[in-house]
């Protein structure tokens, strides 16, 4: 059987974004590239950079 | 988060290999010694076994401060009195752990006062330059 080819990160935050919205989660309330300096929120950047890392 | 994109079959997967570790920590690991010196919290952490954390001295830079240095000694389950009991042994015979390093030195108030301003006017920049 033929390797799977790895996916690259825009196919994995696409999927991301998806899972994230089955279950509800809107990252879209988190600022694009900025952590809140208040809240500690990450970013959407960050979010997505996590959890690419926790799937690679 | 991460938890969203963690399977059934994946979660129950970590939890049996989880308990393999232990297993193997337990029977190899501590057959030939009664606690264990780490250079981090994992795996310990993850299976659940006790560590105490405690400074063991301090670097050496070539420039900048020295900053202080520690290590991580692991146990058996509810060993604790153990690692205390080796760390307490440790400090009896090393003072790392009371020494500070010194306040860092604010600037005067005079100095702070002296500073040079960032801006000249055009005026200032020629009275300067004479």
């Amino acid at each position: 059987m033929a390797d799977v080819p790895t996916p690259t990160d825009e196919q994995l935050d696409v999927w991301i974004r998806a899972r994230l919205q089955i279950a509800g989660v809107d990252i879209e309330q988190l600022h694009p590239t900025l952590t809140d300096p208040e809240t500690g929120s990450p970013s959407q950047a960050a979010l997505l950079a996590s959890v690419r890392t926790f799937l690679g | 988060m991460q938890g969203l994109f963690l399977s059934g079959d994946e979660f129950l997967k970590g939890q049996r290999a989880k308990v393999l570790l232990l297993e193997r920590i337990l029977g190899q690991v501590f057959s030939a010694c009664d606690v264990v010196v780490q250079t981090g919290p994992v795996p310990f952490d993850i299976v659940g076994l006790p560590e105490i954390a405690f400074p063991i001295g301090f670097t050496a830079p070539a420039t900048g401060p020295a900053l202080p240095l520690g290590t991580i000694v692991g146990g058996l389950p509810y060993a604790e009195d153990r690692l205390l009991s080796v760390v307490g042994a440790y400090q009896a015979v090393s003072d790392h752990h009371l020494r500070r390093p010194a306040d860092p030195v604010a600037p005067a108030a005079a100095a702070r006062r002296a500073a040079p301003t960032l801006r000249l006017t055009p005026e200032e920049a020629l009275a300067a330059s004479e």
